[in-house]
């Protein structure tokens, strides 16, 4: 069964040249972490924000599974939420913007909060928090609504090595429990440890789709040096020194 | 509903926090009632600084009325009309008479009596000279014709002087004092300063990816701009009541005259309720126009300061000459000073102030309209 199904999809920002995406085919199976690959400008923001529903469709079409199409939230790269409000402010006002009230917005509050790690933070205004605190509220706010698909842009830009570890398990741990994640990133030792199906795109095009252990059997085939199978490794070699704990 | 509550309450947060922008919205304007009402009480008084427009009418051709005519021009202060207009402080007739010449002096209702006095002087000043220049030349004759040195202990007689008062339209030509001028004006200027932080929390928003997300949320696409509308509604509202009690009740305590509000209440709320349309309007249009808030500041603040000496709000409409009285026809925030001069200085009803209050109004629709395309624009 597929959460989404995308068909011919082209968009062109009004004035710009070329298309942002030229004819690009995609299907998530729900329940699936589907991570989009490319490197900057490809086009990966651009699809984010057609299947999320921010820009209008231009070409092609996307399906829906009719269960979870009024049911998406987005986590944008940008910090998206008011600097100057606390976590339990700015938790509390997206809470509501989603129509929560009573014991179901202080519920749904609780899960985000736990599941993002930052009980001990709620009173803290969000500009004097740290970066990881600050990516952690970012998500909790996409988690409000207990998503069925929830759209990752980049989460992990900018945080320490402790908190990118947390927010990898918090997703890993949302897909367990049945939610449809569809997550970009520039890291793609976290597209390894987190997605397990992988598409990648450049210049506004489609060039794989696959499984990530069918894009891996192919990966073995060509040559590694052994200096990229270390820079795996640093990563490990790292957090088993500094140990995975949050710091803030 | 719930969304737009929490939307209310969020603006109403960082409102509070944003301690610049409550600076801006409620200290600013109370400082400027307070410095320009007091600073400029004198000039008030005297009616501003421009040339005082007198008609000269001569009733008879002599010497000695088209000299006091040219003694009379000699002075500066003073503009010589040919024909009166509602401008016209003094319309004065120079006739001839047995004893010499007449001066008959009519004075417009609203000039000040320190006008009056001085114009008085100019005048008894001129027509004395003309009397003693007059003297002297019969003084020289007779010592030219006798051969001998005459003293005259004859001082001239005093001119014949009547100062009468002209009641028409008395009321149309009603000057403010200088609190009816500003605080009034400042109150305007305030309201459309709140600007600033409305376009700079909604460029915030943007440029954090907040209305990114809040496209994703199962909300009206307007409501983040309505919901920031009312709490910036609201603050207008209290704007007007905080600097109408300054002037009743402040400015009094520093020599001040209190600030009279006029009968009409219903047209005040009017007023109050349009230029709060038409100042958020002209904010969300900025917020749509600009792309950081540095652009935000600078497009908003300065646009507020020339609309604001274009509108009379920092020189009064009544010391601009035509042409610039005329342009300020064209600032909204020269509607909302007339509309509030109206209801206090004219004792203007609802029906007195709706062509200010239609003009705010459209203002506000047109900018707003405006301001939801480029917005929609913008999210492509």
């Amino acid at each position: 069964m597929n959460a989404i199904v995308a068909q011919h999809i082209g968009f062109t920002y009004p004035g710009a040249t070329p298309a942002a995406l030229n004819d690009v085919s995609i299907t998530v199976p729900t329940g699936s972490c589907f991570g989009l690959l490319g490197p900057n400008g490809a086009g990966k923001s651009t699809l984010l924000g057609l299947l999320a529903g921010i820009l209008p469709l231009q070409r092609g079409e996307i399906l829906f599974d009719e269960a979870t199409r009024k049911n998406i939230a987005l986590t944008p790269q940008d910090y998206a939420f008011y600097p100057s409000l606390s976590l339990r402010e700015n938790l509390a006002c997206f809470a509501g913007l989603y129509g929560l009230t009573g014991a179901q917005k202080h519920a749904h509050i609780d899960f985000a909060v736990h599941a993002c790690g930052l009980a001990e933070h709620l009173n803290k205004r969000a500009a004097q928090c740290s970066g990881g605190v600050r990516r952690r509220l970012n998500l909790a706010i996409s988690l409000l609504n207990r998503p069925k698909i929830l759209f990752l842009d980049e989460p992990t830009v900018g945080i320490d090595a402790q908190s990118r570890h947390f927010i990898l398990n918090t997703i890993r741990q949302l897909q367990q429990d049945g939610m449809t994640i569809i997550y970009t990133s520039h890291y793609m030792e976290e597209i390894q440890t987190i997605c397990d199906v992988l598409a990648i795109i450049d210049h506004g095009t489609l060039l794989l789709q696959d499984t990530l252990t069918n894009i891996l059997q192919r990966a073995d085939t060509l040559p590694v040096t052994q200096q990229q199978k270390n820079a795996q490794r640093l990563e490990d070699f790292y957090l088993s020194l500094t140990h995975t704990a949050l710091r803030d | 509903m719930t969304a737009l509550l929490a939307t209310i309450k969020k603006e109403l947060l960082l409102l509070i926090r944003d301690i610049h922008g409550l600076l801006l919205l409620f200290v600013m304007p109370m400082a400027f009632i307070l410095i320009m009402s007091l600073a400029l009480q004198e000039q008030f008084s005297n009616a501003g600084v421009k040339k005082i427009p007198v008609q000269l009418d001569l009733r008879a051709q002599s010497a000695a009325i088209d000299r006091v005519a040219a003694l009379l021009q000699e002075k500066t202060v003073f503009a010589w009309q040919p024909t009166a207009d509602k401008h016209t402080a003094f319309v004065l007739t120079l006739s001839q008479r047995d004893d010499g010449v007449h001066a008959d002096i009519f004075v417009a209702p609203d000039t000040s009596a320190q006008t009056e006095a001085l114009f008085t002087a100019a005048v008894n000043e001129a027509l004395s000279r003309q009397r003693m220049e007059a003297l002297l030349i019969t003084i020289n004759m007779q010592q030219v014709l006798r051969g001998e040195t005459v003293t005259n202990n004859n001082t001239p007689p005093n001119p014949a002087l009547t100062v009468r008062y002209n009641q028409a339209h008395a009321e149309n030509a009603a000057r403010p004092s200088a609190v009816q001028q500003n605080v009034p004006a400042w109150l305007v200027f305030a309201m459309f300063f709140s600007v600033v932080p409305l376009a700079n929390t909604l460029i915030s928003e943007r440029q954090q990816g907040t209305l990114r997300r809040l496209r994703t949320l199962p909300i009206s696409p307007m409501l983040p701009v309505v919901g920031k509308l009312i709490p910036y509604f609201f603050i207008n509202q209290i704007q007007v009541v905080l600097m109408l009690l300054v002037g009743v009740y402040a400015m009094p305590l520093f020599g001040a005259e209190s600030l009279t509000l006029g009968n009409s209440y219903l047209g005040l709320v009017l007023m109050s309720l349009v230029l709060s349309t038409a100042a958020l309007g002209y904010g969300i249009l900025i917020a749509a126009l600009a792309r950081t808030t540095d652009q935000a500041t600078t497009l908003g603040g300065v646009g507020n300061i020339l609309l604001a000496a274009l509108g009379g709000i920092m020189v009064p409409r009544f010391v601009m000459p035509d042409t610039m009285q005329r342009i300020a026809d064209w600032s909204p925030m020269a509607w909302g000073l007339e509309g509030f001069l109206d209801i206090f200085l004219r004792n203007g009803a609802v029906g007195d102030v709706l062509p200010e209050a239609g003009s705010l109004l459209l203002f506000g629709c047109v900018t707003m309209a405006l301001a939801m395309y480029l917005q929609k624009k913008q999210t492509l």
